[in-house]
């Protein structure tokens, strides 16, 4: 092999962990161990080939396999750790490994592993690269794409719409080491030695390099910055160090002009699809009841809930209200999942879901918004949207990736319709004005296809002068059947809408029933205005 | 016996100088938010400009320990200048990456001006030993660690105990509101940039008179520690990191004096697992309640 075909299998295996990297880390899994996971998956293949007599792709397979056998096991503790101990906790791990295999006789310790065959050629790291860029391009832009923009920009806002966050990580971990193994074993058979320092916190530090400089947003990006990333230091022609100072100052340079990386993802638009009837949006599933009672939850020393509950039916509008401080949210968390009660219980249809996460409980078909809005602020209203469509919902029939793909598209477009959000679809999320991001919100909940669905005071932050389109439309989706709880502060808006009313004072509900005799009840006054009660009542 | 307290003694005193780096590491991402991978390589020019400094002037720790706090004070205001401040706005990842290549720059530097190979420390301080019981601890060490533990009460004071301190705790924990009461938070960044950096050079004067020896390559191996004594200690929390630093040195040098130095950090790193499963929020950070 000359130096130029060298140089482009090397760029070719270099792309390939690169996006791998990538894959993991625009999933929003801050994972500091990539260049290990790389390492392993290269020492098991140079172990196959040399030591077992393996022929060259087998082994590459096996690195692969080893790699996720790995990765996966590392991935659940993601989880429990939180992104900023992750990364340290796969810095850890990159680092025992390097230890072990310096120590390691076999492994050729600090030496290195030298022996096996050179098998990688340019055209071989070529097809693997391009493959693996062809993958993860169609991923990106599927419903597996969006759950993992969804995840890397807010968690509990996926969970809320139906999306297994901790299980999606686990999945995109074990892609992106499988990926990682398989670059390892090309890489094994590409260099002719291996040393256990690149594997450590430097490699991987060039691979983030490589990653941020090219565009973390997409693949194409990423691999561009590999390609820099590789070839800059063969191209200068000086000592190591005046290399190294020249490629820091370029690197440096690119970063300032270019922060978000060279190349970018093009948000997906919103295609033009005519607007479909109601049949899309309304209510697929026959009547139920989500009955919430006996709830109770103390923060430390402070008892926020004492015995609250509420019954919800189809097409019912149930407001809650109550001063500030009163346990509203607190409540509404508790039914959505994002909280576990310590006494009470949550069923919907005769079926205990208390326990149930946020995730099951959007797939039993509770959808919410949040008191402050929660939207993907980098995604464009029809991607956020889009998200939604890509959560798991409850059974459908199985149909084809292409088929759910158009279905969800059409789901989406179909809600900006109805939304009035047509004209803003493409634009991204963040930009729009706060009235607006609070109707993306209700129109992200409702494509998950709810039965019931929990407001957290949906007027808060909106304009007066929109407030009656909010109404309407609130109106509108209970006529499709939709059991909505709304935490409001507008009296006016709770009059108007509202067909039943609890009043939540001091964790426990003062009065609950008909809305006039609710809001007149001497108990509710109290509440508010703090008119001691007359003796006895 | 002897041999456990000399380990532990000196376990102590490289743990405080570590302790003196991470908490450079601290204050940074305290403060202005950005992970700054370039305090390891500031940590290497100081060592170099404390070598230099002694080799041609001389004057010992008095003029060395000044010397070398204002170099790397000023490497790391330009770091700030150059690769920070231009970047702070648009993520969180490209400040770090513009940081990795700025600590690239300045260990080249390095090399190109003193060459790759290891330089042996000048003593600081006339050598000398003290012996007691059967341990012996040599002035230099005794220095590093007064000098560590003077400078880390020091920052306690200032961040606790002055005007200028409640100013960078306000800055760190919510700038918006900081600046609205009238903090100047930039100049508060600055500063601490410049701050954060000195403590890099004055670990770096530490540590290389302890070891008598200095290498432009000591970056990754220190870098990493400085990052896990920040985490474990909770992200930002200054005391905390005073102490782990200590733990950190005390725990590698007990591990390798009786388990094994080739597996030592194996140790350390499982040790580390646990701690980060049993306290998510490190040791010493405090919980950060997300509110929905």
């Amino acid at each position: 092999m000359d130096y130029y075909e060298y140089l482009v299998a090397l760029a070719a295996v270099n792309g390939l962990i690169a996006i791998s990297y990538q894959h993991v880390l625009s999933s929003g899994i801050m994972q500091a161990c990539q260049a290990a996971l790389v390492g392993v998956g290269a020492y098991a293949s140079a172990f196959a080939t040399r030591d077992w007599d393996w022929p060259f792709l087998p082994s590459l397979l096996l690195a692969a396999a080893v790699t996720v056998a790995l990765g996966v096991p590392l991935s659940v503790l993601a989880s429990r750790l939180g992104e900023f101990f992750f990364a340290i906790a796969t810095l850890g791990f990159a680092q025992v490994l390097v230890v072990v295999l310096y120590n390691s006789e076999q492994a050729g310790g600090a030496v290195g592993f030298v022996g096996q065959p050179t098998a990688t050629t340019a055209p071989a790291a070529l097809t693997f690269c391009g493959a693996a860029l062809a993958l993860l391009a169609v991923l990106q832009n599927s419903g597996y794409g969006h759950r993992s923009r969804g995840t890397a920009a807010d968690p509990l806002a996926c969970s809320a719409l139906g999306i297994d966050v901790n299980r999606h990580r686990v999945v995109v971990f074990a892609l992106g080491s499988a990926l990682a193994g398989l670059a390892g074993g090309l890489y094994a058979h590409l260099v002719g030695v291996l040393v256990p320092g690149e594997l450590g916190f430097a490699a991987t530090v060039t691979l983030l390099v490589m990653v941020v400089l090219g565009g973390i947003t997409t693949p194409f990006g990423t691999l561009l910055g590999a390609v820099v990333i590789t070839l800059l230091p063969e191209v200068l022609s000086a000592s190591d160090s005046v290399r190294l100072l020249i490629y820091a100052v370029v690197v440096l340079v690119l970063m300032i002009v270019r922060p978000r990386g060279l190349v970018g993802r093009r948000p997906l638009r919103a295609p033009a699809i005519e607007a479909v009837p109601a049949a899309a949006s309304a209510v697929d599933r026959p009547a139920g009841r989500l009955e919430v009672s006996g709830i109770a939850k103390a923060f430390g020393g402070l008892q926020v809930l004492r015995d609250v509950g509420v019954v919800l039916t189809p097409g019912e509008i149930h407001g809650v209200i109550g001063p500030n401080g009163a346990g509203k949210t607190t409540f509404l968390n508790i039914v959505s999942g994002l909280e576990t009660p310590d006494a009470g219980t949550v069923v919907l249809d005769g079926v205990p879901a208390t326990t149930a996460p946020p995730h099951a409980r959007a797939r039993l078909g509770i959808a919410r918004t949040f008191q402050h809005t929660r939207l993907f602020p980098e995604l464009t209203c029809y991607e956020n949207l889009l998200v939604a469509a890509a959560a798991p919902g409850r059974s459908g029939p199985v149909r084809t990736p292409w088929a759910s793909r158009r279905d969800a598209a059409r789901r989406a477009v179909a809600m900006l319709h109805r939304f009035g959000l047509a004209a803003v679809g493409d634009v991204p999320a963040a930009a729009l004005p706060y009235g607006v991001q609070r109707r993306v919100e209700i129109a992200r909940a409702l494509v998950t296809r709810p039965r019931f669905l929990l407001l957290d005071e949906p007027s808060a932050g909106i304009p007066e002068e929109e407030i009656p389109a909010l109404a309407a439309l609130v109106r509108e989706l209970a006529d499709d059947g939709i059991g909505i709880l709304m935490i409001e502060h507008n009296i006016p808006l709770v009059r108007q809408l509202c067909d039943s009313l609890s009043v939540i004072n001091d964790g426990i509900v003062v009065t609950t029933g008909n809305v006039e005799e609710c809001l007149s009840h001497p108990a509710t006054v109290a509440a508010y205005l703090g008119v001691p009660e007359v003796s006895g009542a | 016996m002897d041999v456990f307290f000399q380990a532990l003694w000196g376990g102590t005193v490289v743990g405080v100088t570590y302790a003196v780096l991470a908490l450079g590491f601290t204050l940074i991402f305290g403060v202005l938010g950005v992970l700054q991978f370039s305090h390891p390589q500031i940590f290497v020019a100081g060592g170099f400009v404390g070598y230099a400094v002694q080799t041609l002037v001389g004057g010992g720790l008095p003029v060395v320990l000044p010397a070398t706090m204002i170099a790397c004070a000023a490497i790391g205001l330009l770091v700030e200048r150059v690769a920070i401040r231009p970047l702070k706005q648009s993520s969180f990842l490209a400040p770090a990456i513009a940081t990795i290549a700025a600590g690239i720059a300045i260990q080249n530097i390095v090399i190109v001006v003193r060459g790759p190979d290891p330089v042996s420390f000048p003593p600081l301080v006339p050598p000398a030993d003290l012996q007691v019981g059967g341990v012996t601890l040599r002035s230099a060490e005794i220095c590093a660690l007064v000098v560590g533990v003077l400078v880390m009460a020091g920052l306690h004071l200032l961040i606790h105990s002055t005007r200028f301190g409640q100013a960078i705790r306000a800055t760190a924990d919510r700038p918006d509101v900081a600046r609205s009461f009238g903090i100047d938070t930039r100049l508060v960044s600055v500063t601490t940039m410049a701050l954060a950096s000195a403590l890099a050079g004055v670990a770096a004067v530490l540590l290389a008179s302890v070891y008598g020896t200095l290498s432009p390559f000591m970056d990754t191996s220190l870098g990493f520690k400085g990052l896990v004594i920040m985490v474990v200690a909770g992200l930002a929390s200054v005391s905390g990191s005073m102490l782990c630093g200590v733990a950190l040195g005390v725990l590698e040098t007990l591990l390798s004096q009786y388990v094994s130095p080739a597996y030592r950090d194996v140790f350390v790193w499982a040790l580390l697992l646990v701690v980060l499963v049993a306290r998510p929020t490190g040791i010493f950070g405090r919980r950060v309640v997300t509110k929905v």
